[in-house]
């Protein structure tokens, strides 16, 4: 098990290294001059030279390139020309509401996608697996921004039950909080309760004709017990695939929701660098979305391992 | 009395009355320490049989009619949730694919032992005594640190020997045996016959051993029934099976064994094969392959008719009787 993590670990290097790269290299695909957003007619070409100088764009690429990677590793994701402070604490502040939200849809899109598709694939061909899977596609068709309209129209604009916006500190307000978190979470997990749904079905499917089912049968225990214990576990390995990737999608789906429901996440932050131009922003929130989900991407590898014995051995 | 009693057995596949029968009308009593062995061709229904008795049956395939009485008490009169408690505790069954039947992700120690503990009520220190206790009974080396292993980390026949500890936690009065050594290569197909055939002798119970290697049923059986497509085509205790076979089905199967003296010569086969589901002539199932054929074979199906004290056949003609040197059909 220790080697196992180690070979993954070690695996993850290389992929940082490239996408810090394409990071880096952010600066040189977006087309137009960094510089251009920033300045106005009355720039003189002295504002422009010391913005260059700044941004570190009057050395040669492979210098800044290599001072990029040098910040990197100390943790210097440099200054953001709008905020004027440092991209990794603007990033570090905001970073908890997007990592609650996901969590709470992650949470959300799992249990109930599940739930829905291990129902659905223990009554197979029935109007109960038909309306769960018809469900779940729909779920799966909705675009997210528009959900979250929807939701907001509904719930907020003719209900009055939730806000439409704005982000309330649990400390403050609990109650207030969780009101807050309400609509933009299930916007967010709707999509993935359809995708987790419809996964989990094919791969329960799968493992409910398995020989060692029938063994379990055979023992005379009972179907929620087979299914729960014997079932599920063994239905676990692309369901949590699955599960990896959707978090990874969530960080991106957040992007869209913080902005529909006004939250101040990383989304939002990234919305606005990209909006502003604000290279130091986009550079520094794009690699740490992407550490995030390589983090993510090995959690699920290791839990590979320990729900299946025989994922250590290859 | 007969631990065993199964009576005008009917399995289906679909539903309706035209709904074609993978088994049609099989009866036979089994005691208390006998060996009943199942033979017959791929598809005969010996499999189906099994799953039948065991109310294990999957969806379209369902038992239309008949009784199992097993130990005095009629299991098919409760309905699934109570045939489900007989299961794992009154009888029980071991698979032909020791390589898939166990759960691949579950420790060994805890597929025998969920069985002590949800079907018998033992607590868990209880439960890890007895699986120990079992793990050696079927001869597993080290059978406390085996508790811990992985069915991965287990070879084929240590794989059987622990569906054969699974299905005697429970002390079943039945156990069921498909084709348990079909999968394994010979030395080992020995050593777990033999062990069946301790643990049926010691514990008294009923076993019902399906195969189709004859050597095996002249190994274990004290009594013979010959499955032809989903019927029962004979049934006889093991001697007369061999000395007198009387179906012609039976004969053929006899002849097909191949001998060390029969040399250099083709092996004997009987040609064609078991009609499918659903495409069944008529008369007697056999009539299409059957040497001895005559037109009042294909009219309707030949009862089951008592030939001697300890056999019967379905049969018109069945003192059709060919000797195994001139077997050859």
């Amino acid at each position: 098990m220790r080697d196992y993590l180690l070979r993954r670990l070690i695996s993850v290097v290389p992929v940082l290294f490239l996408v810090s790269l394409m990071s880096f290299a952010v600066i040189w695909i977006i087309p137009g001059d960094p510089t251009a957003a920033f300045l106005d007619a009355s720039s003189t070409p002295e504002d422009v030279a010391r913005l260059r100088e700044m941004l570190g764009l009057d050395k040669p690429p492979l210098v800044q390139m290599a001072e990029w990677y040098g910040r990197v590793l100390t943790g210097d994701l440099g200054q953001s020309i709008l905020l004027r402070i440092p991209v990794l604490s603007a990033i570090l502040e905001r970073l908890p509401l997007t990592l609650l939200l996901a969590t709470l849809a992650l949470i959300l899109a799992v249990g109930l996608g599940v739930a829905a598709g291990t129902f659905a694939a223990t009554r197979r061909g029935t109007w109960a697996d038909q309306s769960v899977m018809s469900l779940a596609l729909l779920g799966l068709s909705v675009p997210d921004f528009w959900l979250g309209l929807l939701l907001i129209v509904v719930f907020s604009v003719q209900l009055g039950w939730l806000p439409s916006g704005g982000y309330v500190p649990l400390l403050d307000d609990p109650l207030g909080w969780a009101k807050s978190m309400v609509l933009p979470t299930i916007t967010l997990a709707v999509v993935q309760v359809g995708f987790i749904a419809r996964m989990t079905r094919s791969a329960m499917l799968d493992v409910i004709s398995q020989d060692f089912m029938r063994t379990a049968d055979s023992k005379g225990l009972s179907g929620l017990y087979i299914i729960l214990r014997h079932g599920l576990p063994n239905a676990m390995m692309p369901i949590l695939t699955v599960t990896g990737i959707i978090a990874g999608a969530l960080l991106g789906s957040a992007v869209v929701v913080e902005q529909v429901f006004a939250l101040p996440g990383v989304g939002r932050l990234i919305i606005g660098g990209i909006l502003s131009r604000d290279y130091p922003i986009i550079q520094g929130g794009l690699l740490f979305l992407t550490v995030i989900y390589l983090l993510i991407n090995l959690v699920v590898d290791l839990l590979y391992a320990t729900i299946d014995p025989r994922v250590r051995l290859e | 009395m007969s631990m065993l009693k199964v009576e005008n057995l009917t399995t289906v596949v679909g539903s309706g009355v035209s709904a074609p029968s993978v088994l049609e009308d099989v009866s036979f009593t089994l005691d208390a320490g006998e060996v009943l062995c199942v033979v017959g061709e791929s598809g005969s229904g010996k499999s189906m049989l099994a799953l039948t008795i065991m109310g294990l049956l999957g969806f379209p395939v369902r038992r239309a009619s008949g009784r199992i009485i097993l130990d005095g008490d009629d299991i098919t009169a409760g309905g699934a949730s109570a045939w489900r408690q007989r299961r794992g505790r009154d009888l029980s069954m071991i698979f032909q694919e020791p390589m898939t039947s166990l759960n691949p992700i579950m420790r060994v120690g805890e597929q025998i032992g969920e069985v002590l503990r949800m079907r018998k009520g033992m607590g868990a220190d209880t439960a890890r005594r007895r699986a120990i206790e079992l793990l050696e009974r079927v001869e597993i080396p080290a059978a406390s640190s085996r508790l811990a292993a992985f069915p991965h980390e287990l070879s084929g026949g240590m794989r059987q020997r622990v569906m054969i500890a699974v299905a005697l936690a429970a002390e079943p009065k039945l156990l069921i045996a498909d084709e348990p050594t079909t999968a394994l290569d010979v030395t080992i197909q020995a050593q777990i016959l033999d062990l069946l055939r301790d643990i049926q002798a010691e514990s008294g119970m009923a076993l019902m051993l399906i195969t189709h290697d004859l050597g095996v049923v002249a190994e274990m059986a004290h009594k013979v029934m010959v499955l032809y497509a989903g019927r029962v085509a004979e049934m006889a205790d093991v001697e007369t099976v061999f000395d007198a076979p009387s179906h012609p089905y039976t004969q053929a199967l006899l002849a097909s064994i191949p001998s060390l003296d029969s040399g250099g010569d083709r092996l004997v086969t009987i040609p064609g094969s078991v009609p499918g589901v659903g495409l069944m002539p008529k008369g007697c199932r056999f009539a299409p392959r059957c040497p001895h054929v005559k037109d009042d074979c294909r009219s309707g199906p030949p009862p089951l008719a008592m030939l001697g004290p300890a056999q019967r056949v379905a049969c018109l003609r069945p003192f059709g009787y060919v000797r195994r040197e001139e077997g050859r059909v």
